[in-house]
């Protein structure tokens, strides 16, 4: 299976994938891209997981 | 990650009896000397257990769910972890265990396995026959204390990281987990507090702590810009442990490190 490498940005931070990880093909990848959105949108409520009890 | 539930238990490749049995019951007794007093004869009866070494290689399952175990594990090398699978092959990694951790004392007397124990690690585990485990347990009543402790602490490490996992935010979960393979480490019998081998890949980090795998990327790329650790493939140094502590709203009191002291 392919390595896919998928770094992230927000407003803020931008983060490097250096370890990558192995996907079936690149719409897997994409996939876990978009899987990522939920928890990166999490952390920037003002109290995390905290504020959505 | 996707495993089929109910596959066979693969065999293993060496097996083989370690003659010097000292070098495998030394362990085990720094240990449970840690979770209840022993005496001498307690002591000489873990001795005497007939203890198997096993090699085991990453991935290898040491305990699969719906097995009926026959044999009772304590690792020597390496490190395991415990999980469980969903209907669609989707993984929660619930525990991990280091050296000097015993692998399956709840089958020391339920009958079935409810989970799958797997190596994380290459490492040797030594293996004790169940029944001759459980004989222990009712011939040396410090011994069965000791094993219900252990079983104890497992169960308060199970809770905290269900707090951790259900109310925590991702930096808050990332860190706690570092601090607490950290202070683990640090009660084995080879201390490396400071900076330490956390032999997980980003996926297996995410299961065990409910994120997908390109967050925790990104979690420990925050937790290193802001100068709590520093991390260079699988080895994280811990830069600021009064930081990474108070983040993770981390307190060992959970782990019952003086129980017997």
């Amino acid at each position: 299976m392919p390595r896919f490498y998928i770094d992230t940005s927000d407003q803020d931070f931008f983060a490097r994938d250096e370890e990558g990880q192995e996907y079936e093909d690149v719409e897997a990848a994409k996939v876990a891209a978009v899987d990522v959105l939920p928890d990166m949108a999490r952390d920037e409520l003002p109290d995390g997981d905290a504020a959505h009890s | 990650m996707a495993t089929e539930r109910g596959d066979v238990l693969p065999p293993f490749k060496r097996e083989y009896v370690m003659t010097d049995q000292f070098s495998v019951s030394g362990p085990m007794i720094r240990k449970l000397t840690k979770l209840h007093s022993l005496t001498q004869d307690d002591i000489q009866e873990v001795t005497a257990l007939p203890f198997a070494l096993r090699e085991i290689d990453s991935s290898d399952y040491l305990v699969r769910e719906g097995q009926h175990p026959q044999r009772c594990a304590f690792i020597l090398e390496g490190y395991a972890y415990r999980q469980k699978l969903t209907r669609n092959g989707e993984r929660q990694i619930i525990a991990i265990h280091l050296p000097g951790d015993f692998l399956d004392l709840q089958n020391l007397f339920l009958t079935e396995s409810d989970h799958n124990v797997q190596a994380l690690t290459p490492g040797i585990v030594a293996e004790v026959p169940l029944a001759m485990m459980q004989d222990l347990v009712f011939r040396c009543p410090a011994v069965g204390k000791a094993f219900w402790v252990a079983t104890l602490i497992e169960a308060s490490i199970g809770r905290e990281w269900l707090l951790n996992v259900g109310r925590r935010s991702s930096p808050e979960r990332m860190a706690h987990l570092l601090c607490e393979i950290a202070v683990r480490l640090n009660e084995t019998d080879t201390p490396a507090p400071a900076d330490y081998e956390l032999p997980m890949t980003q996926e297996q980090i995410g299961d065990a702590l409910g994120l997908t795998s390109v967050h925790v990327n990104r979690v420990l790329k925050l937790l290193q810009t802001n100068g709590l650790i520093v991390r260079e493939k699988r080895r994280i140094q811990v830069a600021n442990w009064k930081g990474l502590r108070a983040l993770a709203d981390f307190n060992e009191r959970y782990l019952h490190l003086n129980q017997c002291r």
